[in-house]
């Protein structure tokens, strides 16, 4: 396409919007792929914003660690004033404290973005932060990930079968004790369990992941010991999450087994198991995958405290402890870990609902 | 096949009341109706006059706050024993669903599972009541489509994709998918355009002649009763008024309401066929 | 329109039972906490029960002392009645500001709808997604000497975005009712249509939205407190909990260091909880089928 005759710029002109126009067309031919489009871009806004409102957060938040920490500096070398003031730029310069707060935020998105670099954590120099989130974060991932899956996965079973035999005992049960106990914050049960398991019944242990006097690898007596160790934390979680999605659920049950096509399944004269399975609870999952996604950022909150009660060593202690010691890229570093995990796993789980609802609009 | 009784249904004094707190209503007052192997009965009225709870109350589909007080509902389908409809329970009930007493519900309403493609939606009644025939349910699915005048491509699609008019016919091949003894067709056009409605009376006749099964259809529009059945039972107010074969009825009628029903059609229906 | 307002909120308490008994619950331990002076001189008899070693140290509970004294010899019970006393100033300091900041919201993105809508809407469900409790540990942990009424306007900061999510779907879905155009083609105002004729109608939404943020800010700061990074200078239950359990009071036989604050707590969340739900199963029947009638 060289075109070399006089009207050049004309053609450049048509080529240059041919390709958008293109991509709009094949666009609406692909609904699917602008869905996922759309989506992304929303993530990257998301994701953004998200993290740019951290960042100001913890740099402008009275009692600022990093004043605290400048401030320790000069006085560690007040009586060299040449050499704090070499070692303060330096050490300014590392932790990327250097220039106006936009400068800093600029450096730090671009080391962030560029090279998944969260800057030097303080306590554990010339150690980068993200080294020390993700030492922790396999310890995070495994307890969260299984305990609010499998609460899920219970909630929605347990919530689906007492919407489908209200009224009976076991139902009434379920639902008054979901109402009960599905707003309390698991660090409570937490509490709770340790005072009945660990304290009073010396069954569980209560504190850390895994035996010390094991070493740490594939074997059998170590993975023994993470789920003996997981046990008390993953409950505090399991119970209180699977309460909460026993509640919604049911809500959700109530109307769907008031429509028409129930009604026609119990015509058909299928096995109840069939109608409950295939009818009933199809319909009623899919809703609550996207408000899977949206409780995550919550259950994090409630695992940051259920993590440090038990000394457990994920992202939640290793927040606590980067807190207690003014670790300030690694407080930062955790918040955009556990902000990027989230919006992620939001993304992934509304990317992947159209394969699983036929019904779900690509377009608005 | 002489011995089969020359009546699929014999419905007698039937009674259905719904409770509400302010006392019961009752909506089906002492019905006695007899529905003849291989006819298409219809039943017409006003809304309210409880042809619709009937049709519920013989599909033993009623829900509580509605309730059968009285009556018996002998069903005789072929090749096995009697039974009285409001009797049976649990198993022996779901047993007798789909395979002989089926349920063609209004097309406009979403009887068809949003989330299920058209194929799992009649492998699932075949399946579960014919499983020597699930080899065969890949033939068997497109040949009832096209039977009711659908694309075998249908199959793969799910409820939102069709329209009414489709819906209706997906629906009308599931109810005759295991060749029941009765179908009863609740509103079968209702919420239709007029040139649906007709080729939806027409695949309606068509299955009576392709399948053999009796028809029994629930219609407020007398001009579908006229083009379509043999038999109608008006009722007025949970009570049958009048009985009779079509052409007797609307040609002289008995009853001063089952007149004003007829009066009500703008154009006194022609018959189809 | 107060006598309207009474009058809604009376028929409301009317018609649920579990409104009333966490109504009921929520107003005996408001009596308790708002006798906590007096009841903190009675067990002190003349002198302060909870200052610095005005006992001796970790008395089992006894006739003199009901609930035993803790590491610093200061009576349990007299903390326990004035920590109960802060946790709920905590809550209904938190409660107010959440709800009236969401109401706003609420009400600016639900009536007017549009764009505005839109971004606060987004921003909003940015907030409801992301993990914003690091964000509160480490405000917590860096204040120093503050109030409680800043304690409370920290919290705030994180549980408006609940009660301004139940709110807005709510203002949404009212905005659209026929009362709602007629006042709006009868009367011009903006204003006086919220007030005259959305505001009462949304009361229990607001009840609720109230209720859960308070519930939210109380057990935030017993959250907070129990890992020991709690904003210095106030003592809530949780506080006492974290002594407890740092101290290792349990194995001391000063039990009710842990056990009394938690039961508060648990009563606390069930009165709480109650009033919650009891708000809204009156003006969501759908739920009502699922409390089981």
């Amino acid at each position: 396409m060289t075109a070399d005759a006089p009207p050049a710029v004309a053609v450049d002109k048509s080529q240059d919007s041919a390709p958008i126009s293109g991509v709009r067309a094949w666009l609406s031919r692909h609904p699917l792929a602008a869905y996922a489009l759309r989506r992304f871009g929303l993530y990257l806004i998301e994701l953004w914003g998200a993290l740019t409102i951290a960042f100001f957060f913890f740099r402008l938040m009275p009692g600022d660690p990093i004043q605290t920490l400048i401030q320790t500096l000069q006085q560690n070398y007040i009586y060299n004033a040449q050499a704090s003031a070499e070692i303060i730029a330096r050490y300014k310069h590392e932790f990327g404290l250097d220039g106006n707060l936009l400068t800093q935020y600029v450096v730090y998105m671009q080391k962030l973005v560029l090279h998944g670099d969260l800057g030097p954590s303080l306590i554990n120099y010339p150690t980068p932060a993200q080294t020390v989130i993700l030492r922790a974060l396999p310890w995070t991932i495994g307890l969260l990930g299984i305990a609010s899956v499998l609460s899920w996965v219970l909630g929605v079973v347990i919530g689906a079968i007492a919407g489908w035999r209200r009224g009976k005992l076991g139902s009434s049960i379920a639902t008054n004790l979901s109402i009960a106990l599905s707003h309390v914050p698991y660090f409570f049960v937490a509490l709770i369990l340790v005072y009945i398991f660990a304290y009073s019944m010396g069954v569980l242990p209560a504190r850390s992941a895994y035996d010390s006097n094991i070493n740490p690898g594939i074997s059998l007596a170590f993975i023994g010991s993470v789920l003996k160790y997981g046990l008390l934390p993953g409950l505090s979680i399991v119970i209180i999450g699977t309460f909460s999605w026993i509640l919604s659920t049911r809500m959700l049950m109530v109307p769907i087994l008031g429509e028409d096509y129930l009604v026609y399944a119990e015509a058909k004269g299928l096995k109840s198991w069939r109608i409950l399975t295939r009818y009933a609870l199809r319909n009623c999952y899919l809703p609550q995958i996207t408000a899977f996604g949206i409780s995550l950022g919550f259950i994090f909150n409630g695992n940051v405290l259920v993590e440090q009660l038990f000394n457990y060593p994920g992202l939640g202690t290793t927040l606590v402890t980067a807190i207690q010691q003014l670790d300030f890229n690694t407080i930062l570093g955790v918040t955009d870990m556990a902000i990027f995990s989230v919006l992620t796993a939001v993304l992934l789980l509304d990317l992947l609902l159209p394969l699983l609802d036929p019904r779900v609009k690509y377009w608005k | 096949m002489n011995d089969v009784p020359a009546n699929v249904l014999e419905i007698k004094g039937l009674d259905v009341v719904y409770s509400t707190n302010r006392g019961d209503v009752q909506a089906v007052r002492g019905i006695n109706l007899d529905v003849r192997r291989g006819e298409i009965l219809g039943i017409a009225g006003e809304s309210g006059s409880g042809k619709s709870t009937l049709a519920v109350a013989l599909l033993r589909l009623l829900k509580a706050p509605g309730k059968v007080t009285g009556g018996s509902v002998i069903f005789n389908p072929a090749g096995r024993s009697p039974v009285d409809l409001l009797k049976v329970h649990g198993e022996e009930l779901r047993v007798l669903r789909w395979s002989a007493l089926s349920y063609l519900p209004q097309g406009s309403m979403s009887s068809l599972n949003p989330v299920m493609r058209v194929h799992d939606q009649f492998k699932d009644v075949i399946v579960e009541h014919a499983p020597d025939r699930k080899e065969a349910v890949g033939d068997m699915i497109p040949r009832l489509l096209t039977q009711v005048g659908l694309e075998p491509r249908v199959a793969r699609m799910y409820p939102h994709e069709l329209s009414g008019g489709m819906k209706q016919r997906v629906l009308m091949a599931i109810a005759v998918a295991l060749e029941p003894d009765l179908v009863i067709a609740d509103e079968p056009t209702t919420a239709m355009d007029v040139t649906i409605q007709r080729v939806i009376l027409q695949s309606l006749a068509d299955l009576r002649t392709d399948f053999g099964v009796t028809l029994m259809v629930i219609s407020h529009d007398m001009g579908v009763h006229a083009q379509l059945v043999d038999r109608v039972a008006v009722m007025y107010e949970g009570q049958l008024v009048e009985v009779g074969d079509v052409r007797q009825v609307f040609k002289d009628p008995q009853d001063p309401y089952t007149r004003q029903l007829i009066e009500s059609i703008p154009q006194v229906g022609r018959r189809a066929s | 329109m107060p006598m309207r307002i009474l009058r809604a909120v009376l028929r409301t308490i009317r018609n649920s039972r579990r409104l009333a008994m966490g109504l009921v619950i929520l107003g005996v331990l408001v009596l308790v906490a708002l006798f906590s002076p007096l009841i903190a001189k009675a067990i002190g008899g003349g002198q302060d029960p909870i200052e610095l070693a005005a006992y001796d140290k970790w008395q089992v509970p006894g006739p003199s002392h009901l609930l035993g004294t803790d590491q610093f010899g200061r009576d349990v019970f007299a903390m326990v009645v004035k920590a109960l006393a802060v946790s709920l100033q905590i809550g209904a300091i938190a409660g107010v500001i959440s709800t009236v900041v969401g109401v706003i919201v609420a009400f600016v993105a639900g009536y007017k709808g549009g764009w505005i809508d839109n971004v606060l809407s987004t921003f909003t469900g940015i907030l409801l997604v992301i993990p914003t409790f690091p964000l509160l540990i480490a405000l917590s942990a860096y204040a120093k000497n503050v109030s409680l009424f800043q304690v409370g306007v920290m919290i705030s900061i994180f549980a408006w975005p609940f009660a301004a999510k139940t709110i807005r779907s709510q203002v949404l879905s009212l905005r659209t009712r026929p009362y709602v155009d007629l006042a709006r083609v009868s009367k011009a105002r903006d204003l006086e249509i919220i007030t005259t004729e959305l505001l009462p109608n949304l009361l229990p939404f607001i009840g609720v939205g109230f209720a859960s943020s308070a519930l939210g800010a109380i057990f935030g700061l017993v959250g907070l407190e129990i890992i020991g990074l709690g904003p210095g200078g106030v003592i809530d239950l949780g506080q006492i909990i974290y002594s407890a359990i740092s101290t290792g009071a349990l194995t001391l036989g000063a039990w009710p260091m842990f056990v009394v604050p938690v039961g508060l707590l648990t009563l606390l969340f069930a009165a709480l909880n109650m009033v919650n739900i009891g708000l809204e199963e009156v003006y969501n029947p759908r739920l009502r089928g699922v409390a089981g009638e």
